[in-house]
């Protein structure tokens, strides 16, 4: 089984402050970074198979395809369970909050910034232990 | 040999007149003739012995020979005893020969007869009837003095004369003219004057004289009875002259008829009397004579009877014969005429009741013989016992506490103590079977036998008289086809006869079958006969009252129940004795203890509250008064004080006697008083609601007109408008008369009018009060507005109609479209607020934590900061930008 870890954001400093904090907590070496929504639709498209796993930090307020628009169309795809996203946003609003529980796939929801600690919590949640316990 | 001497001699001294004569007509010898014959006629036995009749005596100067001819040859021809009328015989008196004695003679011809039945001898016996004879002709010559006269008929001369006491007692004058027609026209009568013709006929032909006695009418129209005796005179054979006496019968006639008809009666009551005469001996009571009679009566003969000395004593009932024989010992002592009652044993084994008629005959002072009658009164004796039976019957019948089973048995018992031998059963019919009931004489296990067998038309007598409602007799149980898959079971026990009468009930349906066994073969007689007809008809009128006692009863009980159901009680009031009777529900509604409590009328005034006390006395003394029937109200107070309210009827009975009675019926109606009383001040109440409702109404009218809401008021069927108030005619522009010309359709957009057809329907159908609902409505103007309506289902003038209140809220719209619309605006704001003004902070946020906390990041610290002065920048911009909507939306 292999895990593939996705940052999906506009905000280019954002994605290199996330890539190097992925890195120190042990999630990801070296995270596939998407700027739209429509490029990460694209690389989980072209990789989604049966034995490969997806951990998505996705990011609500992008051009090209939000983040709810992507959860939309994740829906529609196959092995839909094989993927798991955690919200990453700087919105404090609750009712961001109550749709993102809305999907499936999310197994967490971040608020800008993202801290260690977070991280590390959602690193041991039982959703990821099978990736990370050797 | 010494027998017949000795007869000899006894017949020689007979004093009667006797000569035996041999039958060896025309001679009729002479072959014996007694002392007195001889003393009679004058002459010696060697004259007569051996000797014809006629050549002995060859004359007769008084009678015609022919006589004694055709007496002799009656014998011969009939063989039977022959008499003749006394005659007249003339014989020289014994003390002086010159003198001649006439002698009347009574003869006898009697013929004795062998062996073979032929006749040995004529016996011709002489009864001296002199004296008798001559008594009687004096009388008659006395008689005659008076009332007799004399007659010619002169045949030469064809003349006929009449002596003067002739024409007198034909009450003739001495000029009534005379001949053969006129005299004979005396005789009024056809046949009369035929048998007077005949007789002077014979005359004239033989010369005998006749003697008739015929009714004549005199020539004053007297009825006369005259007896005329004629001898016609013959010379050389003819006849020259008839003569003779004619005599005034009619008083002896008379007396003679009343005799007859005396003797006739006395005849007739003697053979109606069926009765056995008898006679016995005071002493032994041994029989010395009983009639024939006694063959009819038991059934043996007057020689059976003779034969047994005992006989009577022994025939008689065993039950009986103490009692009856002591009792006729008793009084033949005292020489005391008696009668007394007891049965006796037929011959053939029947019993039958006597009643003895006895007489005492006692000679020197000393009961010699008995002398009586028996007669039959069986039938009378048991009519009396079942009159008597039926009557204990019946008076056992009216007692309430026997069974009708005591009462049957009770019945058959009795009729078996009067039938000895009789034994009688009772069964039930139902639906077509014989269902074994009463029949305490018969053996139980034949009764067994008999029970649940079905009826039919060849099923024993019982069975058969049920199915063919008619008598059965059968008096040979074992030939008899009725029996023939029977008679097995009574010939058994002994029963040989049966006989069944149907008892069948006014609906013609038979109920019961009346049966009497024998244990021999018996035919019932005709008394038997009348008495089955009698029982079936007596255990009908039972076996009805009975069933009709029942049906009394459970009505009764019915009518009892009614009226404790009802609370109806009644009452009788005898007003003279004040004698009043309650039935057991009036107690039941005074609540009052029947043992316990005497009703009267005082009593019962005490009891009726007080104030309606004088109220019901003046009703009841009115009814009196007047004797009109009534029907009143009252209270009447129970013993525990409870008030109860009855309707009470009474009416005045006069009796037969004049006294008077007052009946009358109390029903307790509290219940219905109660819900009366209770229904009546609810109407009270309800007519004080409806004043109410009246006043509020016409408030609720002004409210309606002077309310600031439009309101209007439509008919649910027609739409249109019934009634719209002042608020809504400002509101919508329209006239009252612009909208009551209008539908509430007018008053939509046609797109609106679906959504009001539903509503409509929904109010129909639901009946729901006060619904509330948003509609576009549309004001004469053109003008739309949006309008809450709130509506109620009301019946206005008799219509189902829907009163409505509308509340037009298009200016309450428009402020919460405007509301909604600046709340977007925020919502915008919120928005932007989180998204894209925390955007830049948290990266901010994002770049100190790593400047502090990763200093080995791999990132330039030029880097690093750039990109913060760019998100400060960017955050500056951004609130400079929310400034400026944000005074957009105060604007």
């Amino acid at each position: 089984m292999e895990l593939r870890v996705m940052v999906v954001d506009d905000d280019k400093m954002f994605n290199l402050i996330a890539k190097v904090l992925l890195r120190d907590t042990g999630i990801a070496c070296n995270p596939t970074i998407c700027t739209n929504g429509e490029e990460a639709l694209e690389t989980i498209g072209q990789e989604i198979a049966l034995d490969k796993f997806f951990l998505v930090f996705l990011d609500i307020n992008m051009p090209v395809k939000n983040g709810w628009q992507v959860l939309d169309a994740l829906q529609a795809f196959p092995y839909p369970e094989n993927i798991h996203v955690v919200i990453v946003t700087s919105s404090i609003n609750k009712a961001d909050r109550k749709r993102a529980k809305t999907y499936p796939q999310l197994i967490d929801y971040l608020i800008k910034p993202i801290k260690r600690e977070s991280l590390l919590a959602l690193k041991s949640s039982s959703y990821l232990t099978t990736f990370f316990s050797y | 040999m010494h027998k017949e001497m000795e007869y000899t001699a006894v017949f020689r001294v007979s004093p009667t007149p006797t000569l035996i004569l041999l039958p060896n007509a025309p001679l009729f010898t002479i072959v014996d003739a007694n002392d007195s014959y001889l003393t009679l006629t004058n002459k010696q036995r060697e004259e007569l012995l051996g000797k014809g009749f006629f050549e002995v005596f060859p004359t007769n100067p008084y009678l015609n020979d022919n006589e004694w001819k055709k007496s002799f040859d009656a014998i011969l021809s009939t063989k039977q005893a022959h008499k003749l009328v006394p005659q007249k015989f003339a014989s020289p008196a014994i003390a002086s020969p010159t003198h001649i004695d006439i002698k009347y003679l009574e003869i006898q011809h009697t013929p004795v007869l062998d062996d073979c039945g032929e006749i040995q001898f004529i016996v011709r016996s002489m009864t001296d009837v002199t004296e008798s004879v001559n008594h009687g002709k004096f009388l008659q010559e006395t008689q005659q003095a008076a009332r007799i006269g004399s007659w010619e008929i002169n045949r030469a001369l064809q003349t006929i004369s009449w002596s003067q006491e002739l024409r007198e007692i034909f009450e003739m004058g001495p000029e009534y003219p005379l001949d053969f027609h006129s005299a004979m026209a005396f005789y009024s009568d056809t046949n009369d004057r035929k048998a007077l013709s005949k007789a002077l006929q014979k005359a004239t032909h033989d010369g005998t004289i006749f003697r008739i006695a015929l009714p004549v009418t005199t020539a004053k129209g007297h009825k006369r009875w005259i007896l005329t005796i004629g001898k016609a005179e013959l010379v050389n054979g003819i006849c020259v002259r008839i003569y003779g006496t004619a005599q005034d019968i009619t008083e002896k006639k008379n007396t003679e008829e009343a005799l007859i008809s005396s003797e006739h009666k006395f005849h007739n009551l003697i053979q109606t009397i069926d009765g056995v005469v008898w006679e016995a001996d005071a002493e032994t009571f041994e029989a010395t004579f009983i009639s024939d009679k006694v063959k009819w009566l038991l059934g043996y003969t007057a020689d059976e009877w003779l034969a047994d000395p005992g006989f009577w004593e022994k025939n008689i009932y065993e039950a009986d014969r103490e009692n009856a024989v002591s009792y006729c010992q008793k009084h033949t002592k005292k020489s005391a005429n008696h009668t007394f009652d007891y049965r006796m044993v037929k011959k053939n084994g029947d019993i039958i009741w006597i009643k003895d008629i006895v007489s005492v005959i006692s000679e020197s002072n000393k009961p010699r013989w008995l002398r009586g009658i028996m007669v039959d009164i069986t039938e009378a004796k048991r009519f009396a016992e079942l009159n008597q039976l039926e009557r204990t019957i019946l008076e056992l019948n009216e007692k309430k506490d026997a069974s009708i089973e005591h009462i049957l048995s009770t019945y058959v018992l009795g009729i078996e103590a009067l039938f000895p031998g009789m034994a009688c059963s009772i069964n039930q019919i139902r639906n077509g079977r014989l269902f074994s009931w009463i029949a305490p004489s018969l053996p139980t296990a034949y009764l067994q036998h008999i029970h649940n067998l079905p009826i039919g038309e060849y099923a024993g007598s019982c069975g058969s008289a049920a199915y063919t409602k008619k008598p059965v007799i059968v008096a040979d149980i074992a030939n008899n086809p009725l029996w023939a898959d029977f008679k097995e079971q009574p010939l058994n026990h002994g029963l040989k006869s049966c006989w069944s009468s149907p008892v069948v009930n006014a609906q013609g349906e038979v109920v019961a079958v009346f049966g009497i066994y024998y244990k021999h073969i018996r035919n019932p007689n005709e008394d038997e006969l009348a008495f089955i007809d009698r029982a079936g008809a007596f255990l009908n009128m039972i076996l009805e009252n009975h069933h009709h006692a029942e049906l009394a009863q459970e009505t009764t009980l019915m009518m009892q129940q009614g009226q404790a159901l009802a609370h109806l009680g009644t009452w009788q009031w005898d007003i003279e004795s004040d004698h009043v009777t309650w039935s057991d529900t009036l107690f039941d509604i005074y609540g009052l203890d029947k043992a316990a409590y005497t009703p009267g009328f005082s009593a019962y005034l005490s009891r009726v509250h007080a104030d309606d006390r004088q109220r019901v006395y003046d009703i009841l003394h009115n009814a009196i008064k007047k004797g009109k029937d009534t029907v009143f109200e009252e209270r009447i107070v129970r013993p525990e004080g409870e008030i109860r309210h009855l309707r009470s009827w009474a009416k005045l009975v006069l009796k037969a006697d004049g006294s008077r009675k007052m009946i009358g019926a109390c029903l307790d109606i509290t219940e219905a008083k109660l819900a009366e009383l209770a229904l009546n001040k609810l109407h009270a109440e309800i007519e004080q609601q409806l004043k109410i409702v009246a006043e509020s109404e016409k408030k609720y009218s002004n409210l309606f007109h002077l309310s600031p809401q439009p309101m209007w008021v439509y008919d649910l069927d027609t739409y249109r408008f019934l009634d719209v108030n002042d608020a809504a005619i400002k509101h919508y522009g329209y006239t009252r008369e612009e909208f009551l010309a209008m539908t509430i359709r007018d008053i939509r957009p046609p797109e609106e009018i679906p959504k009001m057809e539903a509503a409509v329907a929904y109010s129909k159908q639901h009946d729901e009060l006060f619904t509330t609902s948003v509609y576009v409505h549309r004001k004469k103007s053109g003008e739309r507005i949006y309008v809450e309506v709130k509506s109620n289902i009301i019946k206005f003038h008799g219509r189902k109609a829907e009163v409505i209140l509308a509340h037009d809220i298009s200016e309450k719209l428009d402020y919460i479209q405007a509301i909604e619309a600046q709340n977007k605006k925020l919502q915008d704001i919120a928005w932007m607020q989180s998204h894209v003004v925390r955007a830049p902070l948290a990266r901010i946020m994002g770049l100190a934590d790593l400047i502090q906390h990763c200093p080995d990041s791999g990132i330039e610290s030029d880097e690093l900061l750039g990109a913060i002065k760019d998100s400060a920048t960017e955050l500056d911009n951004i609130l400079r930008d929310i400034t400026d909507k944000t005074e957009q939306i105060s604007r």
